[in-house]
């Protein structure tokens, strides 16, 4: 019996401390937890208010290994043929993987001032998987293209 | 974390050296940062490494802004971006990293075209 008292005594007590300060508990996990981004929010958050959404584009070149040798470092070129003049330019690119635990690399905003829409950047990929890129002009006109990538070594651990 | 990090390399340097006015040139922006993604487990002490990567990367030409990186900890970790600019005259490319805890941290480069 005392027993049975002291663990309810004590469970109950661990419940009051842990309901005590929600509010600072949470503002701690915020900060050192992980978060986790699945593709579907990810793609319908950088496609949102799109009037229109080419797949396969042609004015898109990609440049990335079809097999990387280590998935911590995957070189990710893209090229896009559109005029940058102040009327008609790439407002946007985006470069997502696809069965990553956080689908989202980098999304860069250019400007006019750029003079050509050209982006590189690493990422990490945690397996074979298809790599989508986006491209959004100022009028709101998305431009898709995908490439699968072999990775035979994972760069998340 | 075992060892505090201290944010002092990176860099933001035209690829080539000889460009005119007018010219689209490539330029590159590299910074030293562990890239933590909050998945991955302390080897020595076991525990979970929080969450701690560079949030967002702003150029500056001439103290406008031209364009500006949102990363995610799926980028690599030592981020390295490069992306093209229209040189308009001489002046200064500034490059402005910050990370998910408030830090920033600055370089830049005098752009001098032929």
């Amino acid at each position: 019996m005392k027993r049975r008292e002291f663990l309810q005594l004590s469970s109950a007590a661990a419940l009051t401390l842990l309901l005590g300060s929600p509010q600072g508990l949470h503002a701690e996990e915020d900060d050192n937890e992980a978060i986790e981004i699945p593709f579907k929010e990810a793609y319908a958050d950088a496609t949102e208010g799109a009037k229109k959404v080419v797949k396969n584009a042609k004015e898109m070149k990609l440049n990335i290994p079809d097999a990387p040798e280590n998935g911590l470092v995957v070189p990710i070129e893209v090229e896009v043929e559109y005029p940058m003049t102040p009327q008609r330019y790439i407002k946007e690119i985006t470069v997502l993987p696809t069965k990553n635990k956080v689908n989202k690399v980098v999304t860069a905003h250019y400007t006019p001032a750029n003079g050509k829409a050209y982006l590189y950047v690493n990422a990490k990929l945690g397996g074979t998987q298809e790599v989508v890129i986006l491209a959004r002009t100022n009028d709101d006109v998305i431009f898709e293209k995908r490439k699968k990538v072999k990775v035979a070594l994972g760069g998340c651990g | 974390m075992s060892k505090k990090f201290a944010w002092k390399r990176g860099v933001v340097k035209p690829a080539t050296r000889d460009y005119k006015v007018g010219d689209v040139v490539i330029f590159q922006a590299i910074t030293i940062h562990p890239m933590d993604t909050g998945f991955q487990k302390d080897k020595h002490s076991g525990q979970i490494k929080p969450r701690f990567f560079v949030e967002e990367l702003k150029i500056l030409y001439n103290d406008k802004e031209v364009c500006s990186f949102d990363f995610e900890v799926s980028s690599s970790p030592n981020p390295k971006v490069k992306f093209p600019l229209k040189i308009t005259g001489p002046g200064v490319v500034k490059a402005i990293w910050k990370d998910n805890m408030g830090a920033t941290f600055e370089k830049s480069v005098k752009i001098s075209p032929k």
